[in-house]
């Protein structure tokens, strides 16, 4: 028995072993759809643009054995080819449909309708330094308008208050019409100068001759023309970020005002994102931090809930990068608030921690080897003797002359100041966690959401939410007047420090609870003011403001430093984040 | 030592079994396709004004056997839609209609070529058998890719917002239909009497509302519409007398009834400083750079999303 079970065993691997053949994976062919297509203009002119008319061309991706039908999603018959050619008659989005090869397969395709391009030719004489300056520049229009049928045209454009021509005369509108096979307008339009600063919008309304001869007329989607009018005087450029928008800048002259002159802002072009919260200005770059769609707590199982990122934009938007993205990583470590040092940039996440970040990282993913945790609410010795707790909601922060000052708006709220000797760099339950930091904690209890110093003036500016919502100044002599926190006694020294607006009356950030419509942010993370920032040429100091009582409007708001005041430099509009840019200039740069 | 033999011819047909190619799980499970060559890039801006071109950085190399032949920038285009209507000054409901829709409005298309040149060759190294004769193993370029002035940002709102455009974008009947909307809430009109007199008499302030303030109209005319009664349960709960008011007869009168038909899309979305009404169309393109080699076989690089505007 032995024996047979011994030739069996020898058989069995001799079987294993010459049964194998020994080869190298070949490639193979990777498996595909039935049937794909895809789809181009078919000529030498506007090969991006699919403007109606063009003709398109429509052609498998792969290898077909069948004829193929094609399904245009027009209305037009059915064709059948391996490769057809197609024009649609109205702009519009169509579904296209290629059956063949055993398979169905349908694509998208946007017709777009014919768009006048409009560009700007500067004046020389009145534009040397190569921008648009208030009340002296001069600029012409040009209008590019593909129009292959050269059917008739009627031009009609409406400008901004206080444009004028070069004879002085106020140019509101003004029309102009193409005949058909004419690129010669009845009128010409001439050049044009600004009256005020910032974005300067002319519209063009383009008619176009549904058919040769018929007399009718079909509106082209309007043209907006954005001509960025500098301010005469160089001056610092305030950017912020409007809810829902893009971002916006804005020339602060020193004199605050200039006699004439109106100033509005300009719209750089570049989305606001979801939750702005902060943007930080560094050698003519601004950083934007925005924290995602969600902000608040949200039940991110699986820590692929994040939706946030970096992005940082030139001061005159032509460039946008990203810095780091946390998209599809845990929510709460998106980027909500910033503070720029040196050569490194240090990003909060909801309620942890900051993290310490080089300034010139770009494309990166979130990870903690590229933005390693720099302190932690337990990292510091107000984590379980005081208020402070591990989900304590970050704010603004920020380091001045080497003490960090930490705002928190919930779970441990007020400011919290600690210098990097205090920083243990790591959790632990064992170490100083009776040394409270020496530099002390500031409004323990209030929801404290921004701050900023200047430091030119010695003033410390802080905006709070809660019983004692609003926005306050104090002196740089006074400020540990109101550590650790506010008592009786120091209480109307605190309420001393209010600034109002010139009627009497403070701001009211709005809050979720209270604010249905305006407010935003959960309980205790409320985003109030979510940033300000200084001007150090005037002292002034910028917020978003928005408001929770329909008698005080949303908006930039200023603290006048001279008349020690608060005042409205844009009205009507919600937003996030604050930044100056010192750079002194006409425009950005 | 029987045992041992035996043992270890067990052992060796297991081991043959499982190292043999024929069991090569990895094998079974995936696709063995050509080497195809790799390729980075890094977009210097990722907003850009429609018609502008994206500037971008390129590295590409590859370790298979055909050389590369060109390089295509590829894209497809995303439309973001937003629509912001509401009417503020509705006093005991709010109503509003927003949307906010992303479709993809062309497939993934090639937008630009390039041309492989030796001439991008960098990084030079030294070959595995410590050869001094130097080889190129990476090439990189500074390239752009257009956009079409087709897809700039077509937006609207307060203060530059006109019937024509609602009516373009947000439908013909839009404007209509939201005026209808709210009117069939405040009358009650969808319930049949006399459940429609109840609607009617919780929406006498929003009739005031349009009453004085859209239409400017007297506020002590508005008051002979109503009828009221004290409200004893709360009055007592307060100290002081409360009253509940109503349309007299709890029918809405004539008079309001008229006032109202006159009441436009302008004067319902407008909450007297600001038209609350936002359009937006703007696209996106999710890009890709991939390079060929002579072969066709194509490695792509990273997406990256510019925003147009």
């Amino acid at each position: 028995m032995k024996k047979y079970l011994n030739i069996a065993l020898a058989c069995l691997a001799g079987i294993a072993m010459t049964a194998c053949v020994d080869h190298v994976p070949s490639e193979e062919a990777l498996p595909t759809q039935k049937i794909d297509f895809a789809y181009e203009v078919i000529g030498e002119k506007y090969q991006l643009d699919y403007y109606v008319g063009s003709t398109i061309q429509f052609y498998p991706t792969m290898e077909v054995t069948t004829s193929v039908e094609w399904d245009f999603g027009d209305g037009s018959p059915v064709e059948t080819g391996k490769i057809v050619e197609h024009k649609y008659t109205l702009a519009g989005n169509y579904k296209v449909t290629a059956k063949g090869n055993g398979g169905v397969k349908t694509n998208v395709i946007y017709i777009a309708d014919i768009r006048p391009i409009v560009s700007l030719n500067l004046d020389e004489a009145t534009t040397p330094e190569g921008i648009v300056e208030v009340s002296t520049s001069y600029i012409s229009l040009n209008v590019e308008l593909p129009n292959p049928d050269s059917l008739a045209a009627k031009y009609v454009w409406t400008f901004p208050a206080g444009t004028t021509d070069e004879g002085g005369n106020e140019v509101a509108n003004f029309e102009q019409f193409f005949p058909e096979n004419s690129t010669t307008p009845d009128k010409v339009l001439g050049k044009v100068k600004f009256a005020k600063v910032g974005s300067q919008t002319v519209k063009l309304q383009v008619k176009l001759e549904t058919n040769r001869g018929t007399g009718e007329y079909r509106d082209l989607d309007i043209v907006n023309k954005n001509v960025q009018v500098a301010l005469s005087e160089p001056a610092p450029t305030l950017y912020f970020v409007v809810k829902d928008g893009t971002i916006n800048a804005i020339k602060i002259p020193a004199s605050r005002k200039i006699e004439g002159v109106t100033i509005e802002p300009y719209d750089m072009g570049v989305s606001s994102g979801q939750h702005m919260l902060n943007i930080c200005y560094d050698d003519s770059l601004i950083y934007l931090l925005d924290c995602g769609k969600q902000f608040v707590y949200c039940n991110d199982v699986d820590g692929t809930m994040g939706d946030g990122r970096m992005n940082v934009m030139s001061v005159d938007a032509s460039s946008v990068g990203l810095v780091i993205t946390n998209v599809g990583g845990t929510a709460f470590k998106d980027p909500f608030y910033g503070f720029i040092e040196g050569d490194y940039i240090f990003f909060s996440d909801r309620n942890t921690g900051f993290r310490k970040l080089n300034k010139n990282t770009r494309n990166a993913v979130w990870s903690s080897s590229v933005a390693p945790s720099y302190v932690e609410n337990n990292w510091i010795g107000y984590y379980g003797t005081t208020s402070m707790i591990y989900g304590s909601f970050n704010a603004c922060f920020g380091r001045i002359d080497g003490v960090w000052h930490w705002c928190k708006k919930g779970n441990g709220a007020g400011c919290w100041r600690f210098t990097d000797a205090d920083n243990c760099g790591y959790g632990r339950t064992d170490w100083k966690m009776t040394e409270i930091p020496a530099s002390g904690q500031l409004f323990e209890g209030t929801p404290t959401t921004a701050f900023v110093y200047d430091k030119n003036n010695d003033k410390y500016y802080f905006a709070f939410t809660g019983p004692n919502e609003g926005f306050y100044a104090f002196n740089g002599s006074e400020i540990n007047t109101f550590s650790p926190q506010i008592g009786d006694a120091g209480l109307s020294a605190f309420q001393a420090g209010q600034k109002k607006f010139a009627d009497g009356t403070g701001i009211k950030p709005h809050c979720a609870t209270t604010n249905a419509g305006s407010g935003e942010g959960g309980v205790d993370e409320y985003v109030g003011v979510s940033q300000m920032a200084l001007d150090e040429a005037t002292g002034d100091v910028y917020f978003m403001y928005r408001s929770s009582v329909s008698s005080q409007p949303s908006g930039l708001v200023r603290y006048n430093a001279e008349l020690d005041q608060l005042e409205y430099v844009v009205s009507g509009i919600q937003g996030y984040g604050v930044a100056v840019s010192p750079i002194m200039s006409k425009l950005f740069k | 030592m029987k045992t041992f033999n035996k043992f270890l011819m067990v052992c060796l047909a297991a081991a043959t079994l499982v190292a043999c190619d024929k069991h090569d799980k990895l094998d079974d499970l995936v696709f063995v396709g050509k080497m195809a060559p790799t390729v980075y890039w890094a977009v210097t801006s990722t907003t850009v004004t429609a018609g502008d071109s994206v500037p971008f950085t390129a590295q590409y190399y590859t370790t298979g056997e055909s050389p590369v032949s060109h390089l295509e920038a590829w894209y497809d285009i995303v439309e973001i839609e937003t629509k912001e209507v509401s009417a503020p000054l509705l006093v005991t409901f709010s109503y509003s209609v927003t949307s906010n829709i992303e479709t993809q409005r062309r497939i993934s298309s090639s937008a630009c070529r390039y041309e492989h040149s030796e001439a991008y060759g960098e990084n030079f190294g030294v070959n595995s058998m410590g050869d001094t004769t130097r080889f190129k193993t990476t090439y990189k370029f500074n390239g752009k890719f257009p956009t079409s002035n087709t897809l700039s940002t077509i937006a609207f709102g307060d203060g530059s917002w006109d019937s024509a455009q609602v009516c373009k974008y947000f439908g013909d009947d839009f404007m209509q239909k939201f005026k209808d909307t709210i009117e069939l809430t405040m009358r009650g009109t969808l319930y049949p009497a006399p459940y429609n007199k109840v609607a009617v008499n919780n929406h006498w302030k929003d009739y005031q509302s349009a009453w004085t303030n859209m239409r400017g109209l007297s506020g002590k005319t508005f008051a002979t519409f109503l009828d009221s009664v004290k409200n004893e349960t709360e009055s007592m709960l307060a100290g002081y007398d409360i009253y509940d008011y109503f349309f007299k007869d709890s029918v809405l009168p004539n008079e309001v009834d008229s006032m109202f038909q006159t009441v436009t899309f302008a004067d319902l979305i407008s909450s007297g400083s600001a038209d609350m009404i936002n359009f937006k169309r703007s696209y996106k393109l999710n890009s890709q750079l991939k390079c060929f080699d002579k072969a066709g076989t194509a490695g792509l690089s990273l997406q990256a999303v510019i925003e147009l505007n």
